[in-house]
């Protein structure tokens, strides 16, 4: 071997993350944890080492090299018990991407059970079954992934050359994924912010998790006061932004597509169907607003703090004179979440609670426009949704929530709940010859449940029953900017200049789905969802005016509730026949804050359980390294050469200096 | 240090190649002694000796120090009682040495009081510094990192 270290670099890392009680996620020590490799593939070489006592007793520190099979909590129980502190770090690895376990999910049996809806009821519905966990858990030694095929065959090929015998060298293993964080999020926040002196600045050790809820909707009409807005008036439709993975990768792919991405292009498609119909529904006085809310994956922070915005009167932020909403003006609230498309004959289910609200005849012509959507029985349990966040906070006496999810028979569609193997493979789409434009099944099959949904939709709040259909391109041309390639033409078409270039850096990267910290690390999700939703929502009379940069710029001026920006035209969503260059989009959208509102208010206690309080750590240097442990005989005998060398230097130096004559303490001539 | 001309000399010698090794050797444990003897010299000159000094001066070193571990200084105390136990105790009486003696006994005391709360404040802040709370952090100088 040429090399003393052999670097994997991208080998995937779990962290630390602190809430309000405890901290989860692995440990390192700071210079890393290294040990001896030892390789565990199956069940019966687990056996086999655990009643191994020899190997056990001889070595002082393992790095346990484990088959991703074999990554559960009865598996990781009792190695921890057996090994104790011998056990100084994990890697896991995944042979091969075309062996991966058929169900792999790092979260909770119930997801998200600490701050639900049913929080006082015994019986918990297990929507995630193969839900190891362990992801919830707290481990005192780091724990990496290697995911790549090549990866994996180099490790093998180093295993197999230096452990065949006790008495040859073996392979060790040094994990470095040294964490910040400690304890809780009050401590860790507590002492991020402790500086002594004007040159002991203050490093801080965490971040709280949360990033932007987005909202926007028709840009007319508008309850500026002193308009009064009238109760049961808007209708809010929701989708999140963000998930978790319990083994994170710098630049790599972070899962989250059957949730929430095909939630987010169901609900982007949704808002251009609104957007087509804005002539209909610009004469009547109810608002759609479409929502995406950000951290709801970590005990529903952006709902949390959504709601809470609402009661404090700061929904919709930033406008000045129009007239805030609060929940008696909720209609009802529609929720995308956790779509699974599984063949073309995939449903998607349809919750609606509480009973006495619901109303039936939406429910019932909209299940009977489509057979993609399958209605649930009258107070079903409630899939893990932001909707649990709003029933709760207004105690469901307000308005009715529907939730749009895939389920089967209380049990999630979706075998790889928050974990990084939710990519598109599972909606059997082959992304690797993936175009722009390209027709699958799964953007035909989105296309069958959002003009059914926005049918009725029109329907319930205009009376008018048009036959309103998307174009199958656009659907396209979504599938491919999220699941591929983030830096695609549409965003560009969608966003002036300065906001399209920020891209470019994401080029040949798919939407990143990952816990957002505040303050916000460089992700494209927001700014594309702000631009593509506001665009698909704008105001489409604006197309027909052949407006220059600069009066689009005049148009700001005199509107402060509108936003304006000059942008080169989506084709696909422009109807008109005249095509301009560039064109002026008029729309509404406002960002806020999603950190939890244990963060925004003053003078909260974090350790106080009332609302989560999730904060990531930060950390530096993550390095992952195998190298060669010579045997015993080979370490003495370096030893003891190296005193040898050390005695013959010393005596020869001695001999030099009393039997010659040359006096080396001579001082030099100046 | 000037180098003595004694040294070109010896430089010289070996330029012109005549074996006068010897004479060099001589030259040069010259200079080596010449420079221990000043060097041992210039250290004497820079040290306090007790036996130099009036006993007059000797009471108001001796006082110095001890009024002056009342600043917060608990090593001035230590190096007076250690420094002043010989002339306190075991040195032929003269008149200052009664005073002496006080300032050394107090000097001693004040030492081992100081040591006892420094290490009894050291024990405690270790045990319970994590269960202090916010005060443990606060006095924290460096906030450790990854580890409660």
């Amino acid at each position: 071997m040429d090399e003393m270290y052999i670097s994997f670099n991208r080998a995937r890392y779990c962290v630390r993350r602190v809430n309000a009680t405890h901290e989860i996620g692995c440990q390192s020590s700071s210079r890393g944890n290294s040990g001896r490799m030892y390789m565990i593939d199956d069940e019966n070489e687990f056996r086999s080492f655990l009643t191994n006592k020899k190997t056990l007793d001889s070595i002082g520190r393992f790095i346990i090299t484990l088959n991703i099979d074999l990554f559960d909590s009865e598996h990781m129980d009792e190695l921890m018990t057996r090994l104790d502190t011998k056990l100084n770090g994990l890697l896991v690895y995944l042979k091969s991407n075309l062996t991966r376990p058929k169900h792999f999910s790092p979260d909770d049996q119930c997801p998200n059970h600490r701050h639900s809806y049913y929080l006082n009821q015994t019986q918990a519905v297990n929507w995630n079954p193969k839900g190891n966990g362990l992801f919830f858990r707290s481990f005192p030694f780091p724990i990496m992934l290697i995911d790549e095929e090549d990866d994996y065959k180099l490790l093998l090929s180093y295993y197999q050359r230096f452990n065949s015998s006790q008495s040859t060298s073996s392979c060790g293993l040094e994990l470095k994924t040294f964490q910040n964080a400690a304890h809780t999020s009050k401590t860790c926040m507590r002492r991020g912010e402790i500086s002594h002196s004007l040159i002991d600045e203050a490093e801080t050790l965490c971040d709280p998790v949360g990033g932007l809820n987005i909202y926007s909707k028709l840009s007319e009409p508008l309850t500026i006061t002193p308009k009064q807005r009238s109760p049961k008036s808007v209708i809010l439709i929701l989708a999140t932004t963000d998930s978790f993975q319990m083994f994170l990768k710098a630049n790599g792919a972070t899962g989250g597509v059957q949730q929430p991405a095909t939630s987010l292009i169901a609900f982007l498609s949704l808002a251009h169907l609104i957007g087509q119909a804005q002539e209909d529904l610009n004469k009547i006085e109810k608002e759609i607003i479409f929502v995406t809310l950000d951290g709801d994956a970590l005990d529903y922070s952006g709902s949390f703090r959504f709601m809470y915005d609402m009661e404090n009167n700061y929904f919709p932020t930033d406008s000045k004179d129009e007239e805030r909403i609060r929940k008696e003006h909720i209609h009802s609230v529609i929720e995308f979440q956790a779509l699974s498309f599984t063949g073309q004959l995939s449903e998607s289910n349809l919750y609606a609670h509480p009973s006495n609200l619901t109303n039936e005849t939406f429910i019932n012509s909209l299940t009977n426009r489509t057979s993609t959507i399958v209605p649930m029985p009258r107070d079903a349990p409630l899939p893990p949704a932001s909707s649990q966040i709003f029933l709760r906070q207004t105690s469901s006496l307000f308005f009715p929530v529907y939730i749009l999810t895939s389920t089967n028979q209380s049990q999630l569609s979706n075998h790889y709940y928050h974990s990084f193997f939710d990519d598109p493979s599972t909606l059997s789409i082959n992304i690797s010859s993936l175009e722009y434009n390209t027709t699958t099944d799964f953007s035909q099959w989105i296309k069958s449940l959002v003009e059914p949904l926005a049918q009725t939709l029109i329907e319930t709040i205009t009376g008018l029953n048009k036959n309103i259909t998307i174009e199958q391109e656009i659907i396209n041309n979504l599938v491919y900017c999220v699941l591929k390639n983030i830096n695609c033409p549409l965003i560009h078409n969608v966003s002036n200049e300065t906001s399209g270039n920020s891209f470019d850096a994401f080029d040949q990267t798919s939407l990143p789905f990952s816990v957002n910290t505040y303050p916000t690390a460089t992700t494209p999700t927001f700014t594309f969802v702000r631009n593509t939703l506001s665009y698909f929502l704008r105001d489409r009379t604006y197309d027909g005016l052949n407006l220059t940069e600069t009066a689009c710029k005049e148009q700001s001026k005199n509107d402060s509730f509108r936003l304006y920006r000059f942008v080169g035209g989506y084709p696909p969503s422009i109807s008109t026949e005249e095509k301009f260059l560039g064109y002026c989009v008029r729309s509404y959208y406002r960002s806020a804050y999603s950190s939890s509102p244990a963060f925004a208010i003053d003078k909260y206690d974090l350790a106080d359980t009332t609302y989560p309080a999730w904060s990531e750590s930060r950390w530096s240097t993550i390095s992952l390294r195998l190298f060669i442990i010579p045997t015993q005989s080979h370490e003495i005998i370096t030893l003891v050469i190296g005193i040898l060398l050390l005695s013959i230097s010393f005596i020869a130096f001695f001999f030099l200096r009393y039997f010659t004559k040359l006096s080396l303490l001579q001082p030099s001539s100046s | 240090m000037s180098i003595p001309k004694t040294r070109w000399r010896c430089e010289q010698f070996h330029q012109s190649r005549t074996n006068a090794n010897n004479g060099c050797q001589i030259i040069n444990a010259q200079i080596h002694s010449d420079y221990e003897e000043s060097t041992v010299e210039s250290n004497k000159d820079n040290m306090v000796s007790l036996e130099k000094k009036s006993p007059e001066e000797r009471l108001n070193i001796c006082r110095k120090y001890y009024l002056g571990g009342f600043a917060f200084l608990p090593l001035l105390w230590l190096i007076n009682a250690i420094w002043f136990y010989k002339q306190a105790f075991k040195v032929e009486p003269y008149p200052q040495q009664a005073q002496i003696r006080t300032y050394v006994i107090r000097s001693a005391i004040g030492t081992l009081a100081w040591l006892l709360i420094i290490t009894i404040w050291n024990v405690l802040f270790q045990v319970f510094r994590t269960k202090m709370g916010p005060a443990g952090d606060y006095l924290t100088f460096v906030v450790p990192r990854g580890y409660y």
